[in-house]
């Protein structure tokens, strides 16, 4: 079980990589090396005759699919019959040692009978091929919706703007690569470590898959070195890994190289996107109407999701009168794509932010200025009925133009761009629909003066479960050490649905408060009667419970903790959340709906080398509402990180296929950005408290990603007189688009 | 093609030893950045190295007062703080891979490395994938559109610098050294292979004549640093003979070209009138893809910089 040490610098930390129950073995996958082809034969003789290979499976040993979401599970643990891209895994091989594991696999022998493989969007668009017998368009999800008098609204229009935009796919990049370690025990049950964002989410899949009672599967998430979305799902090592087990009685690690993540990763959709906006005679957005394309590689994976966000967030954080999107997810024989941090929305806020600063340019007026105007007011409802609570995206603007000078004298050779978004905090409605809580957390207050947190928040390095404590530590009037966290252990703890759509602090935050509230409540209680002092007049201070009226009289936390433990027998408080939230009425609703929003400003400021194309990002200033700031360096460091993963996207990286293959697949290749060559990063917290949030908190992980690359963009654009836009902004396309 | 196993690994006690070692065959090993990484990824298979880096012969900076000369074996970390080495140099050493790969990259490899195209680190399985190519036991080059030939490039900033500096090598075999210049090194054709070194490569000797006002590079990568040059190029001004010769340049370019060269003079020496050198440098510049832009814009991108170089003069 991983505790909140705060050791990772120092080595102390177990991350599955260094798990290593008694007579470990080692698992390795082949995988297809094409890209669509019927499976001929899967022929695993070769891999067991390689010296210290114990076994070998291939598909025909799982009878389900697997997938998140529940209407669309299409993808198989281990190909059968079918591949539908390079790197598919194909059979399994278990060995004594990793060597041995990767050298039986190479031993698989695969013959193929190959099809006409579908390389992008356009392709799959042709329906000329099929890749899903089910799916004979190679659409799994077309999602069709119109709020308001769309129409009308572009009749009407003063001026209607449009534009056509693409984005390319990219992947998170996190430093640990994925990887599992399944354990089937003496007293059948699976116990499986993993690399995850949803322990919960993977013990429900597990079970599915291998047809156990999810009762039997116990996860637990050692610590994890980054996930960006990447570690959502439920992977085939997972499976592979437990199923292998459960065959040998041993425990199976299996651990992806970099190479592997690139073929597993679920990265950022590629998208084509086309959009209108129809402008009122005040300037005002009339109506949005979008076309949305999106490459979603071989399996559905999270893809319904994904193509609904991309419409439906289209909706804040501007006011508008209507709203129109068709939104497409294609197959095509590529790695499935996935979430990546800001999931869904990142690609069409780029379009939105483009396509607003082009209208700004046409009408001759200030974006900033501009954007502010059209800002949605708190308490608004969107057309689609998505219900703002706080927003401070004004203040987010306005930090953004009194940081940058936005309104000052430009600098010779220089260009300042600003863009802004919304984001959620959570899902309103939960992937399998029910009326179960969301979060669950229960405290326990130790007689020694310390106390417990169990939660099933999953700590994936972006500090939750330092967050969970401070706000069980603040709700108790403790210091924060005083809180140990418990956490990744299916088995140990309370559910929570895992690190996925920005939702821990508030979902996570709000049961835990709750909690420390029930405990609380009992500490008063026991000293109220000892001290013989109404609860009402009585305060929790580090260490003490004291007379509000005279600190002096009171007793130490430990001495109240003990009474509390000779009332109740043991002084445990638990709490938990459901977003008090219905679907709207129309179908796909429950899509876009959460417990609150947070917003976000962005300015850029860049130079641009106009004889090489080379974009320089000179400045970023980065304003994010998160409602409360829990704790002040977490939030800057989500800051800093969603800055210079913007910055990576916007200008270095991406990931497409070369001939049939993915490309690149590793990190030397793709360019994640380099500590000397980022820009100044200015991180900005603005705080507009949420009714809905846990002291206030929205989200901060994701939504400050989505403005700073249309920032970057917005910026050369304006600096080069030239619409950019396609991300990356890769030198040779920018001077394509620009001939002086 | 897996994995290349490697043969004998022997660390040379001597500087006789390595050479006798390189006449029957070892690849030298420096500070192995280029090396290793072809043989895990199965480039070369089965070859047998002698590691040459502790040698103190070829680990040395000297300088005459008309020459200097750098041990093949310094590394680039070194060099790039050495107070005897050129400002360039310096500058032109700090600018090559990464902090932590030059503690290692010596500049005899720099200027013996392999030449590559985009795929060239490809593992394994991405090959079986996507098919070999010339260098990994096809019959077709990849990175070049499916071409027959190779259309890899050695990517070296440090062959452009020195190329232009007019630098000359002095390699080490069992009948005395030889001296060559740096520029006879590199064939004038696709890079079909690997490069083969004629002995083990003991110095390279910069004269200190000859050059006016230093070297100047320019250099184009992705990012600041690990990344490969997709464009490296130098350019030196020759001091005229006499008042009555017209002032002359040299012009090196290494990346994107197969090998590093130097531009004839009709190019070097032109006024540099821009859309004449873009031209050029057509007739030059590989027209298919071998690194991570457009060849178009590479031709485009290599005038622009040469400009600015020699406008910098
Ligand atoms: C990530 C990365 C980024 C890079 N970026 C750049 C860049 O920006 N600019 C640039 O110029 N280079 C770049 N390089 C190349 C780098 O500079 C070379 O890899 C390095 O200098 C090679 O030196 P080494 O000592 O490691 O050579 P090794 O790997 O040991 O050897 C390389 C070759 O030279 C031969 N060799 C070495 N020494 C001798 C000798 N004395 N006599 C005969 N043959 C010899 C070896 O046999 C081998 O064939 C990069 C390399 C990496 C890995």
């Amino acid at each position: 079980m991983a505790r909140s040490t705060g050791t990772a610098a120092f080595g102390f930390d177990q991350y599955v990589a260094d798990i290593q129950p008694p007579g470990l073995l080692y698992a390795a996958l082949a995988r297809s090396t094409k890209a669509y082809a019927q499976l001929e034969k899967v022929d695993l003789a070769g891999a067991l005759s390689t010296p210290g290979v114990l076994a070998a499976v291939d598909g025909a040993v799982f009878h389900r699919k697997v997938g998140m979401i529940p209407t669309s599970r299409d993808e198989p643990p281990l190909a059968l019959d079918v591949v539908r891209y390079v790197g598919e895994p194909v059979a399994a091989v278990v060995a004594v040692t990793p060597e041995a594991a990767r050298h039986g696999a190479d031993r698989v022998r695969i013959l193929y009978r190959s099809l006409p493989f579908i390389p992008d969007i356009q392709a799959s668009a042709t329906g000329a091929t099929t890749i899903h017998a089910s799916m004979p368009d190679n659409i799994l999800r077309d999602v069709r919706l119109s709020f308001g008098p769309v129409d009308e609204c572009f009749s009407s229009a003063q001026r209607i703007v449009s534009g056509s935009y693409s984005y390319a796919g990219s992947t998170h990049a996190a430093m640990e690569t994925h990887g599992a370690v399944a354990w089937w025990r003496p007293e059948q049950r699976l116990w499986i470590w993993s690399s995850t964002q949803s322990p919960f989410h993977l013990q429900h899949n597990l079970a599915c898959a291998l047809d156990l009672d999810p009762a039997a599967v116990r996860v637990l998430k050692p610590k994890v070195g980054g996930g960006f979305g990447g570690k959502c799902e439920t992977f085939s090592h997972e499976i592979v890994t437990a199923q292998l087990s459960k065959m040998l009685n041993r425990p199976v690690r299996l651990i992806l190289t970099r190479e592997e993540v690139f073929y597993t990763h679920r990265g950022r959709h590629h998208a084509l996107m086309d959009l209108r906006l129809a402008l009122g005679s005040n300037h005002e957005i009339l109506a949005i109407d979008a076309d949305i394309s999106l490459d979603g590689g071989a399996y559905a994976g999270l893809g319904v999701v994904t193509t609904h966000y991309a419409g439906q967030l289209l909706a804040i954080p501007y006011k508008l009168k209507a709203l129109r999107f068709r939104s497409r997810r294609y197959f095509t024989n590529a790695p499935p794509a996935g979430p990546k941090r800001g999931h869904g929305s990142v690609q069409i806020r780029f379009a939105m932010e483009r396509l607003i600063d082009k209208a700004a340019v046409s009408l001759g007026i200030d974006p900033l200025v501009w954007r502010r105007e059209l800002a949605l007011a708190p308490g608004a409802s969107t057309v689609n009925e998505l219900k703002i609570g706080s927003t401070g995206f004004g203040a987010c603007l306005d930090r953004v133009a009194g940081a940058s000078g936005w309104f000052d004298s430009s600098v010779e050779g220089e260009a300042l761009g600003v863009a802004g978004s919304a984001y959620i905090s959570g899902a309103a409605f939960p992937i399998f629909p029910n009326r179960l809580p969301h979060s669950q957390a229960m405290l326990r207050a130790d007689r020694s003066g310390l106390f417990t947190l169990y939660t099933g928040v999953a700590e994936i390095g972006q500090g939750t479960e330092h967050a969970m404590a401070q706000l069980a530590a603040e709700t108790l009037g403790q210091e924060r050490h005083r809180v140990t966290v418990l956490a990744g252990d299916t088995d140990a703890c309370p559910v929570d649905l895992g690190s996925y759509s920005s939702r821990v602090t508030l979902m996570a935050g709000k049961s835990v408060i709750a909690a420390a509230q029930e405990v609380r409540k009992q500490l008063l209680r026991a000293a109220s009667a000892r001290l013989k002092i109404p609860v009402e007049e009585l305060d929790i201070i580090p260490g003490r419970i004291v007379s509000k009226a005279d600190e002096g009289r009171g007793l130490s936390l430990k001495k109240a903790i003990a009474l509390a433990e000779e009332q109740a027998g043991l002084v445990l408080g638990t709490g938990h959340y459901r977003p008090d939230m219905k679907p709207a009425h129309y179908k796909g609703s429950a899509l876009g709906p959460s417990p609150a929003y947070s917003f976000s400003a962005a300015v850029a400021r860049v130079s641009v080398d106009k004889e090489l194309g080379l974009i320089r990002v000179l400045d970023l200033w980065l304003a994010h509402d998160c409602g409360t700031a829990i704790d002040r360096k977490s939030v800057l460091a989500q800051l800093y990180g969603c800055a210079i993963m913007g910055y990576g996207e916007a200008l270095l990286e991406s990931t497409g296929l070369v001939g049939s293959v993915t490309d690149p697949v590793a990190l030397i290749d793709y360019g994640v950005p380099l500590v000397g060559d980022l820009p100044r990063i200015h991180p900005l917290i603005v705080e507009a408290p949420d009714p809905e949030g846990p002291r206030g908190a929205k989200e901060v992980g994701e939504g400050p990603l989505l403005p700073v690359i249309p920032a970057i963009a917005n910026a050369a654009s304006r600096a080069l007189g030239v619409d950019l836009d396609s991300i990356p902004l890769f030198p040779d396309m920018v001077l394509e688009m620009y001939s002086p | 093609m897996k994995p290349g196993a490697i043969g004998n690994l022997v660390v040379a006690t001597d500087l006789a030893e390595a050479v006798g070692l390189v006449e029957e065959g070892f690849l030298p090993l420096a500070g192995g950045t280029d090396l290793i990484p072809r043989c895990t990824l199965g480039l070369l298979d089965g070859v047998s190295l002698v590691h040459i880096s502790g040698i103190p012969e070829i680990a040395m900076v000297a300088c005459d007062g008309e020459t200097l000369s750098l041990g093949s074996a310094v590394t680039l970390a070194d060099l790039s703080v050495h107070p005897s080495v050129p400002a360039w140099l310096r500058a032109a050493c700090l600018r090559v891979a990464s902090a932590g790969i030059r503690t290692a990259a010596t500049l005899g490899g720099n200027l013996l490395q392999a030449p590559r195209c985009r795929f060239l680190n490809r593992p394994f399985f991405w090959r079986s994938a996507h098919g070999a190519c010339l260098r990994t036991g096809g019959a077709i080059c990849r990175a070049g559109g499916d071409a027959d030939e190779c259309h890899a490039s050695q990517r070296s900033l440090l062959a452009a610098v020195l190329l232009a500096a007019d630098a000359r090598l002095e390699f080490l075999t069992s009948r005395g050294p030889t001296t060559i210049t740096l520029e006879s090194l590199y064939p004038r054709d696709l890079a079909p292979a690997d490069l083969q070194a004629p002995g083990l490569l003991s110095r390279v000797i910069i004269p200190n004549s000859g050059s006016k006002g230093g070297i100047r590079w320019e250099v184009l990568t992705r990012r600041t640093s690990i990344d490969y040059p997709e464009i490296a190029l130098a350019v030196a001004e020759i001091s005229p003979v006499s008042k009555h010769t017209p002032p002359a340049r040299r012009i090196a370019v290494s990346a994107p070209l197969p090998w590093p060269r130097l531009l004839p003079p009709t190019i070097s020496d032109s006024s540099g009138d821009f859309t004449d050198l873009e031209e050029a440098l057509t007739t030059i510049f590989p027209s298919v893809q071998t690194g991570l832009y457009d060849p178009a814009y590479l031709r485009h991108a290599a005038a622009v910089l040469l400009q600015r170089a020699v406008r910098r003069s």
